[in-house]
């Protein structure tokens, strides 16, 4: 019995480990092209209604937080060597992104706070609740402006890996993925 | 052969999106949805300064809680005139319209007045909410809504006023599932937008990224 037992523990600890990998840039795909299309929707509060318009807000604060946690490293390094290139890209991108962070949050507490299906009910005064939904309206055309440039700097990432992991099984599409990304490996 | 191959590709898919942007953008046109966004923010930020902000979705009563409570609260002209401007434009926001301009005050003003409305008793309540007729200025030439729809609006409000008040209320829009699908023009602006600023910012960041490399390379060149 404690042969056997020893012996399949040989085994176990011979079998070599298989960790399944998870491939960040494909959630990242997924989840900014959920992201893109939630806020598109979500954008026209007369096209869903209310109710869905506040449930698919909130989903949208847990995505966008998603999001942020997903790009955290990029983040982090970005702010420690904000000032060492400032004639860079990314520190456009950078201010670009913390001001679509400081109107999305805004956008989201106060449609918090406003909220009347979400069955919260905080019982604001009416003067502070006009100023809110009007905080919350301009936030979100103003998000639309700063998403926009967020989804137009990041053009060349979107193209690259929706082509790669929304049409890659196309077989003509698969290919160019795979040669592309060969050739860029040999570079 | 590689690069100008990628090279190659990447000019067709641009193409490709300036076609998806143009084409997207002249059916917009013509559906009355192409609107300028700044324009729209301001619009909303010349609005902000009533007491009770915006209304909502949820909150802007139908067609027929309008007038009714429109009845219910207007004593006099002026006040029944108020409530006939404060709840015709967020109607007027959302109604399409087939076109687009920039009009003055005063050919506004002139339009609506030829259309039999009242400007200024609506002028003088919207004076008293801390607005002017500049809100409705920016309306219709944000091209949401034509001056004859709008003054079809300000009028028929007031005129149909019994027989609406008749009717029953519409359907709470406080529903889960309350999808309205007549107003899909607008989400499709949302994304036609978006891809008009990526459109943008490939052709601006050419001559951007041109000219910081330049200003990169006067700063590392040697100073003698």
């Amino acid at each position: 019995m404690a042969v056997q037992l020893f012996s399949r523990k040989s085994v176990a600890q011979e079998r070599p480990i298989v960790r399944k990998q998870i491939n960040k840039t494909r959630w990242n795909v997924f989840l900014d092209l959920l992201l893109t299309a939630t806020f598109i929707v979500e954008l026209e509060e007369h096209f869903l209604g209310l109710a869905l318009h506040e449930l698919v807000g909130l989903f949208f604060g847990g995505a966008f937080i998603l999001h942020i946690i997903l790009h955290w490293d990029w983040i982090v390094n970005l702010t420690r060597t904000f000032f060492q290139k400032l004639l860079h890209e990314s520190r456009f991108n950078y201010v670009l992104n913390i001001l679509l962070f400081v109107a999305a949050a805004l956008v989201t507490v106060t449609g918090i706070l406003i909220s009347r299906t979400l069955g919260l009910q905080l019982g604001l005064e009416q003067e502070l609740q006009g100023t809110m939904k009007s905080l919350h309206m301009i936030g979100s055309e103003l998000i639309l402006v700063i998403v926009a440039l967020h989804v137009a700097l990041h053009w060349k990432w979107i193209k690259a890996n929706a082509v790669k992991y929304l049409f890659g099984w196309l077989p003509k599409l698969g290919k160019r993925a795979v040669a592309a990304n060969t050739a860029k490996v040999n570079s | 052969m590689a690069r100008s191959e990628k090279n190659k590709r990447n000019r067709r898919a641009f193409f490709i999106l300036v076609l998806v942007v143009i084409v997207g953008g002249g059916w917009l046109w013509s559906q009355g949805e192409l609107r300028n966004p700044l324009q729209s923010t301001a619009m909303l930020i010349g609005q902000s300064s009533g007491e009770a902000g915006f209304a909502m979705v949820g909150e802007r009563p139908a067609p027929g809680e309008m007038v009714a409570s429109s009845e219910t609260t207007a004593n006099t002209d002026a006040s029944s005139a108020a409530e006939t401007v404060s709840v015709a434009e967020p109607a007027a926001v959302e109604a399409a319209a087939s076109s687009t301009g920039t009009m003055t005050l005063e050919t506004l003003t002139a339009e609506l007045a030829a259309a039999g409305v009242d400007i200024e008793s609506v002028s003088a309540t919207m004076a008293a909410e801390g607005r002017s007729l500049e809100n409705l200025l920016s309306v219709v030439n944000s091209g949401r809504v034509t001056v004859a729809e709008l003054a079809s609006r300000l009028n028929g409000e007031t005129t149909s006023e019994t027989t609406a008040a008749a009717q029953p209320p519409a359907a709470s829009s406080t529903a889960l599932l309350d999808i309205r699908w007549e107003e899909l023009d607008s989400v499709a602006y949302n994304l036609w937008f978006m891809l008009a600023a990526t459109v943008v910012v490939i052709v601006v960041s050419r001559p951007v990224g041109w000219l910081v490399n330049r200003i990169k390379r006067a700063q590392l060149a040697p100073t003698v």
